[in-house]
């Protein structure tokens, strides 16, 4: 009954609405999860969900973990991700100035206006790319398009562009184990045992290879990373300023929120980095801009603050026009959410978004996510002492365990438990061994080698073949 | 009545009228398996089969299972009954090429399901005009043409280029969905297609030539004459999964009156003057016709031995 009403339509988009503003709030609290690994998590509630429902789930989810990811950067000093860090240097600071309160607010209600910003940008650009897309997307530019963002992630993300192709090749040569329709071959057919384990033909299934080769390594970097941290404040978090004092302490920081609106919605689609320049260039440009002016407080500044948090929530929409139009995922967590869609036998181009509306339905979402998630999560963020009660250790373990859980639970919706376990077990070695690299760069080859070698296999046919 | 004797009553009765309740409910289960892309023509007609027999008050889901494998396993972990589509072409490209059997036998095999012309197509917009004559010319006066395709067919359309003296490339995509689109947008000259609705609806598309030359289209013996793939039909046929005797039997006679009644599916087949199931069945086609269409489909590519193998289930 419930699973029911969770899929039908009207009520379903609610539902995947509040299960993705909890799902997100969530996900910004747990340092290390983000939102590629809570998409994993929460994939068993999504194998049923309308296409829509899963974008909707998604965009509230992306969305309130910029929120929570920025409560306990400003309670705790503790980076969520790398686009919090603007928010761990002046919102501790601020939070020790004894104004946290003020400072989560405001960036708070600056990202409804931010997200506002992005609606119209979005919504403003839509007519003309999509007569641009419809006019001009042939085989050619999609594999322009794929190769932008293959070479995007090897060169923009992590330590070397050396390392991060060897974990690209990696995780393209993990995808190409089993047979492929197009070009029709089955990989390796001599050297891999495939006539001994026959499942190796459907190739290695994405759950275990990413708690393996993505997951662990993440949770392993993020345990070293904190492995003696200490909750740095004894101040715990108190708030008894009415709401209306709030909105008048933003009021005073309205045109910062406008400036990092305007740069989040620019830098929105630069491939897996558009939030971290977005929040960084942002707080940049806000700190400079105060120091000239004068008005720049080394205690801790909300101008910075607020400009830097509302530019992380207006790429977000943004981020989101080349999947929903192209296919083509601009983070991490897209790539997931797109093999997620995959997995559900959903299809996800130009003409389904224009057909169905998805993009215009989805902003108007995205403003009524950001208000709905003040409303229901301002009420938790008193309770945010609460989480000092758990170590990093435990949260790492519990991250872990229900990820392990979770590989039994889809392995034996597909009547392969122990295919899913023992692959994920083979596979741990290997991502002990890249547990200092980018292993984001091995999911994202993972989930889009098939893609990539359609586009090259037809691209090659056409024009030399 | 003692008190035990009007529970044991009330219990019984109880019991009766569930079990009543039960077997009143209990739908007919009949699933449609696509072992294909979830993007083509195939995938569409699952989804239309599926609630054609929802409306007939079946338990019916589509189960995309996307490949031979996952298909054969679904159909070995799976107890509901159901069928998928199978043509010659993709029994001998997936055993040939991915060791993939498809089980086809007297206990599997269904019935045949459609007989539809292939076409040949280009673009309105690149204005080489509605003549026949005029097309052949301008392929004809290129060096090299490319044609998009699916790779479900096990020739690369070479042969073509001995009647117009260039070379015409075979592109292959994942799926209909992805040529047509592909095509559309203006990756390759020509478009070999099968031919439906879409085909025939799609404004800039001329489909100047189809197997048997339906809708006023030139016949491909008459301008493709040399040509191997000329007579080449899309005989498709429908495989049954997890059944007995009687759901077989049941499934032939349900599939017969949602292809025939059923205002979607009906319509999908005969505006595109695809002759379906009781009209196959009149011509006399069947389990006999799949092999045949394998074996000519092999072309003497595959031994004697090979196709008894695979006409028992096996690979070799």
């Amino acid at each position: 009954m419930i699973e029911s009403l969770f899929h039908t339509t009207a009520m379903g988009d609610l539902l995947h609405v509040v299960a993705g503003i909890l799902a997100g709030f969530l996900s910004g609290l747990v340092p290390g999860v983000g939102n590629t690994i809570m998409l994993f998590m929460l994939y068993p509630i999504l194998m049923d969900s309308t296409l829509f429902q899963m974008l909707v789930f998604y965009v509230a989810l992306a969305s309130v973990s910029q929120f929570s990811g920025s409560v306990i950067a400003t309670v705790f000093g503790v980076p969520g991700e790398s686009s919090s860090l603007p928010a761990v240097r002046e919102g501790k600071r601020l939070y020790e100035r004894g104004v946290g309160n003020f400072a989560i607010s405001s960036a708070a209600i600056g990202s409804v206006l931010g997200s506002l910003v992005s609606t119209i940008v979005v919504l403003s650009l839509l007519p003309f790319v999509a007569t641009g897309i419809m006019k001009f997307y042939s085989t050619n530019v999609q594999f322009f398009l794929m190769w932008t963002v293959t070479l995007s992630v090897c060169v923009l993300l992590g330590n070397s562009w050396k390392q991060n192709v060897l974990v690209f090749g990696i995780g393209v040569l993990l995808s190409m184990i089993g047979e492929h329709l197009m070009p029709s071959f089955v990989f390796a057919k001599d050297v891999l045992p495939y006539r001994q384990f026959p499942m190796l033909y459907e190739g290695l299934p994405l759950f275990p290879v990413v708690v393996a080769l993505y997951v662990f390594p993440t949770l392993w970097q993020t345990r070293e990373q904190f492995k003696d941290f200490r909750y740095e404040s004894t101040r715990d978090y108190v708030d008894d300023a009415s709401m209306w004092k709030h909105i008048r302490e933003w009021w005073k920081h309205r045109w910062s929120t406008l400036r990092g609106s305007a740069f989040g919605a620019m830098v929105g689609m630069m491939p897996y980095i558009s939030t971290t320049v977005a929040s960084n260039t942002s707080y940049a440009f806000e700190k400079k801009r105060g120091i000239n002016n004068g008005t720049y407080r080394k205690d801790g500044d909300m101008d910075s603050l607020v400009a830097a948090e509302t530019a992380n929530n207006s790429c977000i929409l943004v981020q989101l026009m080349p999947l929903l139009l192209l296919g083509v995922p601009m983070t991490g967590a897209e790539s997931v959410l797109l093999s997620l869609i995959d997995s559900n036998s959903h299809v996800l181009n130009w003409q389904v978004t224009l057909e169905q509306s998805i993009f215009t339905k989805l902003a108007l979402w995205f403003i009524l996510i950001n208000v709905a998630a003040i409303i229901l999560c301002w009420p938790m963020v008193r309770h945010v002492n609460q989480l000092k009660r758990f170590s990093m250790n435990q949260m790492m373990w519990g991250t872990a365990i229900i990820l392990v859980l979770l590989v039994f639970y889809t392995g034996s919706q597909q009547n392969a438990t122990w295919y899913f376990f023992i692959v994920m077990v083979i596979l741990l070695p290997l991502g002990y061994l890249l547990r200092r690299t980018e292993t984001l760069i091995l999911l994202i080859a993972f989930i889009l080698q098939d893609k990539l070698m359609q586009a090259t296999v037809i691209f090659y046919n056409i024009n030399f073949g | 009545m003692t008190l035990i004797q009007r529970l044991a009553a009330i219990v019984i009765a109880l019991t009766i009228s569930a079990m009543a309740t039960t077997a009143f409910a209990e739908k007919k289960v009949l699933d449609v398996l696509v072992p294909y892309s979830n993007t083509g023509n195939n995938w569409k007609q699952a989804v239309m089969f599926s609630e054609a027999l929802k409306s007939k008050g079946y338990d019916s889901e589509v189960v995309h299972t996307a490949n031979c494998f996952k298909n054969n396993r679904h159909i070995k972990d799976s107890k509901r009954p159901g069928f998928y589509f199978l043509a010659a072409t993709d029994l001998i490209v997936n055993a040939k090429n991915k060791e993939c059997m498809q089980k086809v036998s007297k206990k599997t095999y269904l019935v045949p399901h459609i007989y539809r012309s292939n076409a040949v197509c280009v673009r309105k917009s690149d204005n080489i005009g509605n003549n026949t004559k005029a097309i052949l010319a301008w392929i004809g006066s290129k060096d090299r043409v490319t044609m998009a395709s699916t790779h479900m067919l096990p020739d690369d359309f070479s042969e073509l280029g001995n009647q117009f003296g260039n070379t015409v490339k075979k592109v292959e995509y994942k799926g209909s969905s992805k040529a047509f689109k592909g095509f559309n947008a203006g990756d390759t000259d020509l478009l070999y297609i099968g031919y439906t609705n879409r085909e025939i609806n799609a404004p800039n598309l001329n489909c100047f030539a189809t197997t048997d030359g339906v809708n006023g289209t030139a016949k491909f013996s008459e301008v493709f004459p040399g040509w191997n793939m000329s007579k080449l039909v899309f005989f498709n046929h429908l495989i049954g999964a997890n059944m007995n005797g009687k759901q077989k039997k049941d499934a032939r006679n349900i599939i017969i009156e949602v292809l025939e009644n059923d205002p979607k599916l009906s319509a999908y087949y005969n505006n595109a003057f695809i002759p379906t199931t009781a009209e196959l069945e009149k011509r006399g086609l069947g389990f006999d016709d799949f092999w045949v269409d394998v074996t000519a489909w092999a072309d003497g590519s595959v031994s004697d031995s090979t196709m008894k193998a695979w006409k028992k289930g096996k690979l070799k």
